[in-house]
C-alpha cells in the first residue's frame, strides 16, 4: 500500500488481519499510529489500544465483505 | 503475520481447540462408499481422532475409535456383524452409537455392558462418499452441494498431504500464484521435462505467462468468491464477473475438498463428475472408482522429480507441502495481493466466534427445501465461457493436460477407448521436498 494514501480515519487491515483505524502519519516516514478495532484475539494489543505499527504491516483500506486491489 | 499464538488458534483441530470446534460444525467426508464394499473396515484419522470405520453386514455404516476398550486390541481387525463390530480378541461388540451390547465372556446375568460405551460417530453417505458428524446434537443435514447429486459418471480421486489444512485452503485465496506457479514456473517444469511444447501426448503445452490486472473477494452465503482480471480482459469476463468459489470451511469449488487429518496431514478429495454419455449405465455408490493421486517430492539424492509438476495439482502440493508440516505464519511477510487470504482468516475468525456463542456456524443446513441441489455461482455459469474449456477428456477423448484428473481411470478409459495417450508409470518420491522441515512446535 502506498503510505501517501493513509488518512486519519481510515479503516484499515493488517497483516495478521487486525482491524485498524489510522490516527496519525508518523513523521518518520516509517510508522503510522493506529488504534485497533479487532485485533483478532491477540491479548497483548486489547481492542481499543492504540500502537505504532510499520507501514508494511498495512495492507489495505477496509471494505467489509469485500475487498479487491490492482495487482 | 501471525503470533504463534494465532497461528495454532487457526491450525490446530484436535477436540476442544477453537478451529477443532469449528470443524465439528461441517460434515467431514473421510472414506468412499468403494473403499468400505472392498474392505468392510478401514483406518481413520479425522480432526486429530483416531478411528476405524466399518460396514456391518446389514448395510449401516459405522465409525467408533480405534481401541476396544476391554483390553486396547485395535478394532481394524474387528468382525463386522449384523449389528455394528465385534473385537476380534474377546468378542466385545458396539453398535453404531458407541454402545457395547455384547460380551460374551461375562456371565449371562452380568450388567457391565451396560456402563460400557465408546466414541462413535454418526455416518451418512452422500455422492459415493461416506460423511462423518463429529459435532453435538441436533446435527444438521449433509449438505447436497449440487456437484454430490447432479448426473454424471463419477470418480474419485485421493491424496494424504503432509501439511496442516489451512495452508492449502489459503492457495485458494490467492489468485496470483496461477500466475506464476502455474504458468511460469510451469513453463520451467515443461523445460525440466524435455517438452517444450504439446507434441501430441497429455503433456501439457508450454502457455503464455498472463498477468493479473485486478483480483477481488466477496463474502457471500456459502462462502467466499474470488475473481480477476488478467491483462487484456475486463471486467465483464466471467472470471471477475462469476468468479471462483470457495464453499466455506473446506472445498474449492464442490471439486476439490480439503478435510483435515490432524494437524500436521490432510485428506485431499478430487471429486469428479464426468459427463454421461450415451451408453454408458448408471453408477451405483459402491461403483465409484477411487484411485489416488502421487505427490511430488524428491528422490534419494534429495533432487526433484520433475514427471508429476506438469499439472496444476503437482505443482499446488509440491508448495504446500514444502511451506511445512504448519507453516509458521509468524515468519510470512502478507502483502496486498494476499488481501484474500486476510479476508478468508476473518470470515474463519468470525465463525469461530458463532461457534463459541453456541450459534450455528455458515453452511448449516438444517432446513430440506433448502438442500436440494446447492448451487453456487462459477464461471462455467457462462455457457460460452464453459465451450472453451476442458473437462477431464477433450472433445477428441484426449486427456486434459495440466490437471490431476489425468490420472482419473474414468478419463484413462475415455482417453483409451478413443486411441489417445495416458500417462506413463512415475517413480515414486521418498520425501515430500521438505528437506529441512520445519516443527509445528518450533
Amino acid at each position: 500500500m502506498n503510505p501517501t494514501s493513509l488518512k486519519s480515519g481510515m479503516q484499515c487491515t493488517l497483516a495478521d488481519g487486525s482491524l485498524v483505524e489510522v490516527r496519525g502519519v508518523q513523521s518518520d516516514k516509517v510508522h503510522v499510529l493506529v488504534k485497533y478495532l479487532d485485533s483478532l484475539d491477540n491479548p497483548k494489543i486489547p481492542v481499543g489500544s492504540e500502537h505504532q505499527v510499520p507501514f508494511e504491516e498495512i495492507i489495505a483500506e477496509y471494505m467489509g465483505a469485500h475487498a479487491e486491489g490492482r495487482t | 503475520m501471525l503470533t504463534k499464538e494465532q497461528n495454532d488458534r487457526f491450525t490446530h483441530v484436535g477436540p476442544g481447540t477453537p478451529m477443532g470446534n469449528l470443524m465439528r460444525r461441517y460434515w467431514q467426508p473421510f472414506a468412499t462408499v468403494k473403499q468400505l464394499e472392498d474392505h468392510p473396515t478401514r483406518a481413520v484419522t479425522l480432526l486429530g481422532e483416531h478411528l476405524v470405520t466399518y460396514k456391518d453386514r446389514s448395510g449401516v455404516y459405522g465409525l467408533m475409535q480405534e481401541f476396544c476398550p476391554h483390553r486396547n486390541v485395535n478394532m481394524l481387525w474387528g468382525i463386522p456383524e449384523a449389528e455394528g463390530l465385534r473385537c476380534p480378541y474377546h468378542g466385545w461388540q458396539f453398535d453404531q452409537a458407541g454402545n457395547c451390547i455384547d460380551q460374551p465372556a461375562e456371565s449371562p446375568d452380568s450388567t457391565f455392558k451396560d456402563r460400557i460405551k465408546v466414541t462413535a460417530y454418526p455416518v451418512e453417505e452422500l455422492g459415493g462418499m461416506l460423511w462423518a458428524w463429529m459435532g453435538p446434537e441436533p446435527r444438521p443435514m449433509v449438505p447436497r452441494w449440487e456437484a454430490f447429486v447432479k448426473e454424471g459418471v463419477r470418480d474419485i480421486g485421493w491424496a494424504i498431504l503432509p501439511c496442516n489444512w489451512l495452508q492449502i485452503m489459503e492457495n485458494s485465496l490467492d489468485p496470483t500464484h496461477l500466475e506464476w506457479l502455474h504458468l511460469y514456473f510451469s513453463n520451467y517444469a515443461m523445460e525440466r521435462l524435455g517438452k517444450t511444447s504439446n507434441d501430441g501426448t497429455f503433456w501439457r503445452e508450454t502457455v503464455e505467462h498472463r498477468k493479473h490486472e485486478k483480483i477481488g473477494f466477496d463474502i457471500f452465503e456459502h462462502g467466499i468468491i474470488k475473481r480477476r482480471v488478467y491483462e487484456g480482459d475486463d471486467e465483464n469476463h466471467p472470471n471477475w464477473r462469476l468468479g471462483h468459489v470457495i464453499c466455506f470451511p473446506e472445498m474449492l469449488r464442490q471439486d476439490q475438498i480439503r478435510v483435515p487429518v490432524d494437524d500436521t496431514h490432510t485428506l485431499y478429495i478430487w471429486y469428479n463428475v464426468h459427463q454421461k454419455r450415451e451408453g454408458d449405465a448408471d453408477q451405483r455408490p459402491e461403483d465409484i472408482p477411487v484411485y489416488q493421486v502421487p505427490l511430488p517430492g524428491v528422490d534419494a539424492e534429495g533432487v526433484p522429480i520433475w514427471d508429476l509438476m506438469d499439472n496444476n495439482s503437482g505443482q499446488d502440493n509440491y508448495a504446500w507441502m514444502s511451506q511445512g508440516p504448519i507453516t509458521p505464519r509468524w515468519t510470512e511477510h502478507l502483502g496486498e495481493s494476499d488481501k484474500g487470504i486476510i479476508l478468508y482468516r476473518r470470515l474463519l475468525r468470525e465463525q469461530m466466534k458463532l461457534v463459541e456463542e453456541g450459534k450455528d456456524p455458515m453452511n448449516t443446513f438444517r432446513d430440506p427445501a433448502k438442500n436440494v441441489s446447492i448451487h453456487v455461482p462459477h464461471e462455467s455459469d457462462d455457457q460460452e465461457w464453459q465451450r472453451g474449456r476442458r473437462g477431464p477428456n477433450q472433445a477428441d477423448g484426449s486427456i486434459s493436460t495440466g490437471q490431476s484428473t489425468k490420472y482419473s481411470p474414468i478419463a484413462q478409459e475415455r482417453a483409451k477407448a478413443a486411441g489417445k495417450a495416458t500417462p506413463k508409470a512415475w517413480r515414486e518420491p521418498v520425501g515430500w521436498g521438505q528437506i529441512h522441515p520445519r516443527e509445528p512446535e518450533a
